[in-house]
């Protein structure tokens, strides 16, 4: 049993000075206006250790410079430490099954990633708790192939549609998605427009009945779905019909406003919240909140943005209060994964906890716990 | 908790490796001995000292996410990084700055700004989990290098300068080839290997050795036995010159010439910890592994990559003949030492309780706990 006193506890409805008592890996109670226990919190805010949706940070740790491939069970320990220390304590990782561009190498990389969250897995040796999420590009013939031997994976939570052929959704304009590849792809403009016209042909003629084909897989194995990148309200009506419950970065308010309407989830990312606007010049992520239509925060490309975002969005000034701000990165996402154990302080839930400190720019994670045991 | 012991631990002391018990208290290290004693559990793992990194890039992945892109709150980007090294085994860290640039890689001067602001502000609200001093690498052939360090000599977090020259045709970038290889993406339009290759050689002929005298005077004003770098040290005449200036630490000689002579000279050779764990350097210059197997690696640094570091000294343990000690060493007590810092890099009574706690699984050393003066932090 240990008790988290003298904390500025932050529940579903409402801040409340005190303390939280564990019994095991569980919350057992709420004990208000309680300065004492075992652990002092100095006043700090206690939040519910944070679920994030999607980070693409495993690629980074596993290939830390172009060409250069990692130590994949070293590489998994890095990322979770560094998960960790972000305040997130349940992370899906967003590994790409199939990919746009066909690079051998991302492509290889997905099977040594795996198998080293695996092996940190069952060593014991991982601090958060990582589950899979299926990043599917519907424009690569290979997807299904790539993605059917991890269907039975437990961890497999989540898989995501996504088309990244240009034209819309993430990138409406031709000529800007092909100035900014052609900065960041390191090939020639030959390649570049060869490229384009091959993703083209299969965003229009391939990619429905992949798409189709992935949808079918998803709910036959009960994995929760969602659509990325939708710019339009065909997007949303075509990810509804389906059965997704999810709409991962919106690019628009109107297809924002749709996925509202027809009972999808509209999940932002924190680097959009804290850059002030969204890389491609898509809808910002604090415009949705402020007209009500941000559902749950996810990490992206950063992980300490999801806690930053939560502050910005909640904190003084923000356009919501705490208590919302942190449900779009706690209650939220846990319950559109299923997760119904987690992601709120309350008796009989996981024991996921963060003790963060707000008192400068940028709230720092000061302790981390998960099913009660205190991981950082 | 101003005390803590912690048992059943296998010590890595300078000496040895010895099953027992360490205690601690108001943030040093108190008594540690063989056997057990009341306390914490420490699962029969290895307790190390916080390893010390002179030597780290990895602030630039945190503050530039995407290519082209510049992290608005570079705090929260620091922060990042801090964890990293923390979450490594890193208890202090030396952030590694380009001053000038030797790339194309675009805004590397914006960070320079960015990051000293951050660090300040991170170690002056004390919210960092390892301790930060500022290192900055000045760039000799940048015609800005002496403007841009202008205002950061008297900064009392720069404890380390490196001097670099990042010339074609010289130090990491002898081998032309490999120099090809780099550059061929990164050329603008209109422009051929060639042309740059000239206009970059002409520009450091003409300004490297006026902005080393000018560097050396302003970094021994500052104080006259502060720790100095050198940077790519390749032939017997770098070496040389490193000596003539009271250079006390080379960072990455690429070959064994170098080196062999630097060792002899007594200055500190320090080796990239990706180029042991990856086997040889990604240009293509001596490994790491080979030169520690002739005894010429004395201290190993992260590089790009923090976590590679503490498993690159269990490598050359594994690999290199070192004992566990010896290996340890080189990330902890050696870096320590060439830093200056007497205070930390070894288990022992009276220095800083910054420790880490290590178990090793399928030859990978995975970091269990952390801590700085005596506080958890990782």
């Amino acid at each position: 049993m240990t008790i988290l006193a003298n904390a500025r506890i932050v529940t579903a409805m409402e801040v409340v000075e005190g303390a939280v008592r564990l019994a095991g890996s569980e919350i057992a109670a709420i004990e208000p206006g309680r300065t004492s226990g075992d652990v002092d919190c100095g006043g700090l805010f206690l939040l519910p250790g944070l679920v994030d949706l999607h980070t693409d940070a495993v690629e980074k740790h596993y290939q830390p410079r172009p060409n250069i491939l990692w130590n994949p069970l070293a590489a998994a320990v890095a990322h979770d430490g560094e998960i960790a220390v972000s305040g997130i304590t349940t992370v899906f990782d967003a590994l790409p099954f199939g990919t746009s561009y066909r690079k051998l190498e991302r492509r290889a990389a997905l099977a040594p990633m795996l198998t080293g969250l695996a092996e940190a897995e069952r060593a014991g040796v991982l601090r958060v708790q990582h589950f899979l999420h299926a990043r599917c590009e519907v424009t690569d013939p290979d997807t299904i192939s790539i993605l059917e031997p991890y269907l039975g994976d437990q961890r497999l939570r989540l898989v995501t549609l996504m088309d990244h052929a240009p034209g819309h959704r993430q990138s409406p304009d031709i000529l800007e998605y092909r100035r900014r590849h052609l900065a960041t792809m390191g090939i020639s403009e030959v390649e570049m427009d060869e490229h384009i016209e091959a993703i083209l042909y299969r965003s229009k003629v391939l990619a429905p009945q992949i798409r189709a084909d992935l949808v079918r897989l998803g709910h036959r194995h009960g994995i929760s779905m969602g659509s990325h990148d939708d710019e339009t309200v065909a997007h949303v009506d075509l990810a509804a019909s389906e059965g997704l419950a999810i709409s991962e970065f919106p690019t628009t308010m109107s297809a924002a406003k749709r996925a509202r309407a027809k009972g999808l989830l509209n999940l932002m990312g924190g680097p959009n919240v804290v850059r002030g606007g969204s890389s491609y010049g898509n809808v910002s992520a604090a415009e949705l909140a402020q007209a009500g239509l941000l559902d749950i925060l996810a990490s992206d490309y950063v992980p300490a943005s999801m806690l930053h975002a939560v502050f910005l969005l909640g904190g003084d000034g923000g356009v919501a209060n705490l208590p919302t701000a942190v449900g779009w990165a706690t209650a939220a996402p846990a319950q559109a994964a299923g997760l119904h154990d987690r992601g709120r302080i309350e008796p009989g839930k996981r024991a996921d906890l963060i003790l963060v400190q707000v008192s400068g720019a940028v709230p720092v994670v000061r302790a981390s716990y998960v099913a009660g045991k205190r991981v950082i | 908790m101003t005390e803590f012991t912690l048992s059943n631990v296998q010590l890595v002391t300078p000496d040895a490796v010895v099953t027992g018990h360490i205690s601690l208290k108001d943030g040093r290290i108190h008594a540690l001995g063989s056997g057990p004693a009341k306390g914490e559990d420490g699962g029969g793992d290895y307790l190390i000292p916080g390893l010390v990194e002179l030597h780290t890039d990895n602030i630039e992945k945190n503050l530039q996410p995407r290519p082209g892109m510049l992290w608005p709150a570079p705090l929260s980007a620091i922060l990042a990084h801090d964890a990293a090294c923390a979450g490594a085994g890193i208890t202090t860290v030396y952030d590694s700055v380009s001053v000038g640039e030797y790339s194309d890689a675009p805004g590397r001067r914006a960070f320079l700004e960015m990051t000293i602001g951050a660090v300040k502000e991170g170690t002056a609200a004390k919210v960092f989990r390892s301790q930060h001093f500022l290192h900055m690498r000045c760039e000799l052939p940048d015609p800005s290098v002496l403007r841009l360090m202008e205002p950061i000599w008297d900064e009392p977090l720069l404890t380390l300068v490196s001097m670099m020259d990042h010339t074609p045709g010289q130090r990491q970038w002898r081998d032309m080839d490999a120099y090809r290889t780099y550059l061929t993406p990164r050329l603008k339009q209109g422009e051929t290997f060639e042309s740059r290759v000239n206009d970059r050689i002409a520009t450091g002929q003409a300004l490297a050795p006026k902005h080393r005298a000018e560097i050396l005077e302003r970094w021994r004003a500052k104080g006259k036995d502060l720790p100095l770098a050198s940077h790519d040290d390749t032939t017997l005449e770098h070496v040389a010159e490193a000596q003539r200036d009271g250079i006390t630490i080379a960072e990455f000689p690429t070959t064994v010439e170098a080196a062999a002579a630097l060792k002899k000279a007594g200055i500190g050779v320090l080796m990239g910890a990706p180029n042991v764990v990856r086997g040889g350097s990604h240009s293509g210059n001596v490994s790491a592994l080979d030169l520690a197997h002739d005894g010429l690696v004395d201290g190993l640094s992260s590089d790009y990559a923090p976590f590679s570091l503490l498993h690159a000294a269990f490598l050359l343990h594994e690999k290199a003949g070192m004992s566990l000690p010896e290996a340890v060493a080189t990330v902890t007590a050696t870096p320590a030492r060439l830093a200056l810092l007497d205070d930390r890099g070894r288990l022992e009574s009276g220095l800083r309780a910054d420790m880490a706690l290590v178990r090793l699984y399928q030859g990978v050393p995975v970091v269990r706990a952390v801590w700085r003066e005596g506080q958890r932090v990782a």
